[in-house]
């Protein structure tokens, strides 16, 4: 499992941080990052396209992490039930990469009108998951989009993946847009 | 680089204003394009909005909804300011009030009819000291006149006022969903300063909003498509991925 200090050190020297986890530690990496996130001043805008926010926050909430500093962008819930939550931000289909792009760079308008002091961590779970939804070359398209656009504000930015998921292409074309590899 | 160094008229919109190379240039009448649900009254008002904040007042001409639903459908946004419709930094008109009061009822207008109308607008721009415009739509306007001569005589005449007084204005065009050009009837595009053509792009299932600048007179510009998203904080803007039509 990824520890947290490790995070610490990678994210230290790089903005763009690929994390290849195992499946069987992958919700403990998770917490890892967020914990990270949370004990380094930031605040965490995190794209949930493998599971609904609910059961995130719900696992937060079990585990003692306080989450009023995470933002959700929920591209796997649809519109069926959008939540009132003001946390969260329901993006309908996981397709809709541009429409991701824009609540990121919406929450980091609202995050330093309302958190200045904080700097965005921005989480994406996962690389796998968009993978099912949309063919490499418009995802490597996001990713490079993504990155060009939140390295100016200061953020950093966790790529997930499920390491015994991940493809050759998949993994190749991640390493490359990413500044380094976290390997469990 | 730009090739002339134009005063702008920042929409706002920062991602916008980006692409235009800083703003409308200032005086430019822009024809803003799209069929229903593209964000046409958004961009307008949100245009006028922040004119205010720069101090300059804004007046919306209305011939699609009532000045009060007009009003209340902004109430959403972080940026609207109810205080700025209610001191008159931004005025509202009905077109049928206009109508009403220079007694057009004539379902086609005459050239004696519109010079009555662009008469009236002037006057209302020069003693209210506008200096944002926008009319939604021109299409409704441009219904009465039927002919190309006379609408093309109209806008020529409101982009005189707008120009000379140092304004800048939105002109909505309506179009339909399939529509090929950027006008209802042709002439209005030939004649606009400027178009930025809002549209409806079906990928997958997934309707996005789009955004690209067709042409701005005095000013480079991007011409790339983008796809646009209506926030609470307003407008926002992200480069459309194009990996999905690699093959298209």
């Amino acid at each position: 499992m990824i520890q947290t200090s490790e995070i610490q050190r990678v994210f230290q020297e790089n903005d763009v941080v690929l994390i290849k986890s195992s499946i069987n530690v992958y919700t403990k990496s998770i917490l890892e990052l967020v914990n990270f996130g949370l004990e380094n001043n930031k605040v965490i805008f995190y794209i949930s396209a493998t599971v609904p926010s609910s059961v995130f926050k719900t696992i937060f909430e079990s585990t003692g992490l306080p989450h009023e500093n995470i933002y959700f962008i929920d591209c796997t819930t649809y519109s069926f039930d959008i939540t009132q939550d003001p946390n969260t931000i329901v993006v309908e289909s996981p397709t809709m990469l541009e429409t991701i792009i824009i609540k990121v760079m919406y929450l980091n308008k609202i995050s330093r009108q309302n958190l200045p002091d904080k700097s965005p961590l921005i989480i994406v779970d996962s690389a796998n998951s968009l993978a099912i939804h949309n063919d490499l070359g418009i995802l490597s398209e996001f990713f490079h989009v993504l990155i060009t656009m939140v390295r100016p504000t200061g953020s950093k930015l966790a790529i997930l993946s499920i390491m015994e998921q991940l493809t050759d292409e998949l993994s190749h074309t991640l390493e490359l847009i990413s500044d380094t590899v976290l390997t469990e | 680089m730009d090739m002339i160094n134009l005063e702008r008229c920042k929409t706002g919109i920062g991602e916008l204003d980006s692409l235009l190379n800083g703003g409308i240039p200032r005086g430019n009448s822009v024809l803003i394009s799209g069929s229903c649900g593209t964000g046409k009254t958004t961009l307008s008002l949100e245009f006028l909005i922040h004119g205010v904040e720069n101090g300059e007042k804004g007046l919306y001409i209305s011939a699609t909804e009532i000045s009060s639903k007009v009003i209340k459908n902004m109430v959403p946004f972080q940026f609207f300011k109810e205080e700025y419709f209610d001191s008159g930094y931004i005025k509202i008109i009905d077109i049928p009030n206009i109508y009403s009061k220079l007694s057009l009822h004539k379902l086609e207008f005459e050239q004696e009819d519109i010079d009555k109308l662009i008469d009236y607008i002037a006057d209302i721009v020069k003693n209210g000291d506008f200096k944002r415009i926008a009319i939604d739509s021109l299409t409704s306007i441009c219904y009465r006149l039927r002919t190309e001569e006379k609408i093309r005589d109209f806008i020529i005449k409101f982009e005189e006022i707008v120009n000379k007084i140092g304004a800048t204005a939105l002109m909505v065009s309506e179009l339909l969903p399939n529509a090929k050009g950027y006008s209802q009837y042709g002439v209005e595009e030939a004649v606009a300063d400027g178009i930025i053509l809002l549209g409806n792009l079906k990928r997958r299932g997934d309707l996005l909003r789009t955004l690209q600048i067709i042409k701005m007179r005095g000013t480079s510009h991007s011409r790339a498509e983008y796809v646009m998203d209506i926030t609470p904080l307003g407008i926002m803007l992200s480069p459309l991925l194009k990996g999905w039509a690699v093959n298209q």
